[in-house]
């Protein structure tokens, strides 16, 4: 058996050549189950399975595989992203990238659940609409445009799992900080006037959203995810059926050439790729809609605990939230300065913001932003505050948003087992020099 | 932007090994990054019980070949020894200097 270090010089050699050998090798005799069962397995796994599902990549991936790293991957059209994952890519966006008001294609995050289509043109592509209507539809991006009005808004869409890296016991999935979170200026036609032209059926109770992505395992009868809303949601005027963002063909990575926006939901329910819309009459069972994805207890429970599958509830509205996008986090403010201006974006899932406090001091006093009102109806909001130190040193800077329910940012959010929606207060480090 | 393209540059090299060493690593190294990053076992901190769920998973609902017998302990104590609860994830890029959430200081003491 070649230690590691030989098997990643054996494929620097022949990647081909190495995948033989090196599992051609995992037939001794010590290990006769492992080869029968597994070691035959992996080949078919590494070398037949999944070349299709690793198809931009060279043959003899293991190499890749065993590098674990993700400082390397370059994602075209991205910049500033910390690339959390590259198999399937997510990549979140640091705070201070997000000061824009409407944030660049290039630092929109990306959560990824499968492999995307390799085909993203918006030529050709068909969405149906089907199941509890009284008349399904077949419609290209172009029939869109032309039967319904174009509309654009700017909207908040945040992955539910966003801050799960700040829980303790920690939370299994990709260990998003701040940054799952975007705002962009979208612009398609209301999924309303498109379910409307459908005509729904008495029995319409839930969407079913299909993408064209593709199971990570290659398994082509797997499906990685299909989430869908209650219709009243569906029906809100701000869900929209999307092929721009920000003036620009979709990022391939966030969902070209067409996808669902459902700001202030989970950012699942925003379907990317969309091919289908399917209304049922129950709530949807798709991939990743049961318990615990996308799920939380209905009842607070204990850090680390249990939680049987019958107590959880589908997240719906996202919660109240805000970051502080200017200044990064570690300055130092010039000597002889002890004044700083400070602004940053709040939201809160399908409510508004109004107020946004900052501190200083840990808490113990607060100031109160100047708090913008959102161009539309589910966008983030504008806020900004100046501050003034007392003294040199070490200060951190805390932001907490009120919704219009009187909700706020807690310091420390509650504890789930999937880890979702840590709507933590945000908090940055500054340093005052003298 | 036709197509959605990602750059994949392995750095063979340099690679950033999985820690510890034996058959238990080489075989999360293939079964989990069959399909997967690496990244997204190193970013996981949970008990032996709990990766055992995650294993059962992943061959019921994800496609996973199943484990042999004979080597799953091995496997769960791997990862139950490198990624155990008190493995505090920082994520495949590393820990940020001051991610501003959780109850950690922003600036660890030197």
């Amino acid at each position: 058996m070649p230690k590691d270090r030989g098997l990643r010089e054996l494929y620097e050699q022949d990647p081909i050549v190495a995948d033989e050998i090196v599992f051609g090798r995992r037939t001794g005799p010590d290990r006769r189950g492992f080869l029968k069962g597994a070691g035959l397995a992996a080949m078919g796994t590494v070398l037949g399975a999944g070349i299709p599902f690793h198809r931009s990549m060279p043959a003899g991936l293991i190499p890749a595989a065993l590098a674990d790293s993700t400082d390397d991957v370059v994602i075209e059209g991205k910049t500033g992203l910390r690339v959390l994952n590259d198999r399937p890519v997510n990549a979140e966006t640091p705070a201070h990238l997000l000061d824009d008001d409407v944030t660049p294609v290039a630092h929109y995050y990306i959560r990824n659940n499968g492999v995307p289509p390799d085909n993203t043109r918006a030529e050709g592509w068909r969405l149906t609409v089907d199941g509890e209507v009284h008349q399904a539809l077949n419609l290209t991006i172009g029939d869109l445009a032309d039967r319904f009005e174009v509309v654009t808004l700017r909207l908040q869409h945040e992955c539910g799992g966003n801050g799960r890296a700040g829980f303790n016991p920690p939370a299994s999935g990709n260990q998003w900080t701040t940054g799952a979170i975007g705002n962009a200026a979208w612009t398609g036609v209301r999924m309303r006037d498109v379910l409307d032209a459908a005509g729904l059926k008495d029995s319409a109770l839930y969407t079913a959203h299909h993408g064209a992505d593709t199971h990570l395992s290659g398994d082509p009868a797997k499906v990685p995810i299909s989430r869908g809303v209650p219709m009243w949601k569906a029906m809100d005027p701000h869900t929209l059926i999307a092929w721009q963002m920000n003036g620009q063909d979709i990022h391939p990575m966030n969902g070209a050439p067409l996808r669902i926006l459902c700001p202030g939901w989970p950012g699942s329910t925003s379907q990317k790729w969309l091919t289908r819309i399917q209304v049922r009459d129950v709530v949807h069972d798709g991939t990743k809609m049961t318990a615990p994805s996308y799920s939380v207890p209905y009842h607070s429970v204990q850090p680390g605990a249990e939680v049987a599958k019958a107590d959880f509830k589908i997240i719906e509205s996202m919660p109240v939230k805000s970051l502080i996008t200017y200044p990064r986090s570690g300055m130092t403010l010039p000597e002889g300065h002890r004044a700083l201006r400070l602004r940053g974006h709040a939201w809160s899932g399908d409510d508004t913001v109004t107020a946004v406090d900052v501190s200083h001091d840990f808490g113990a006093t607060w100031t109160r932003a100047t708090l913008s009102a959102p161009p539309n109806p589910y966008s983030w909001q504008r806020w900004e505050a100046e501050l003034s130190f007392p003294t040199r040193g070490y200060y951190e800077i805390w932001a907490r948003a009120t919704n219009g329910r009187g909700r706020q940012q807690p310091f420390i959010p509650p504890w789930n087992p999937k880890g979702y929606l840590n709507n933590a207060m945000h908090r940055i480090a500054v340093m005052v020099a003298a | 932007m036709a197509c959605a393209a990602i750059l994949l540059l392995p750095r063979v090299t340099a690679a950033q090994d999985l820690p510890g060493d034996g058959e238990a690593k080489w075989i999360v190294e293939a079964w989990c990054g069959a399909c997967h990053s690496l990244a997204m076992v190193t970013q996981q901190g949970m008990s032996r019980r709990r990766w055992d769920e995650t294993l059962v998973w992943m061959v019921e609902k994800q496609g996973m070949q199943e484990l042999p017998d004979d080597t799953r302990e091995t496997v769960l104590d791997y990862l139950a020894e490198h990624f155990g609860e008190d493995h505090r994830p920082g994520g495949a890029a590393g820990p940020p200097p001051s991610m501003g959430i959780g109850v950690q200081p922003l600036f660890p003491p030197r």
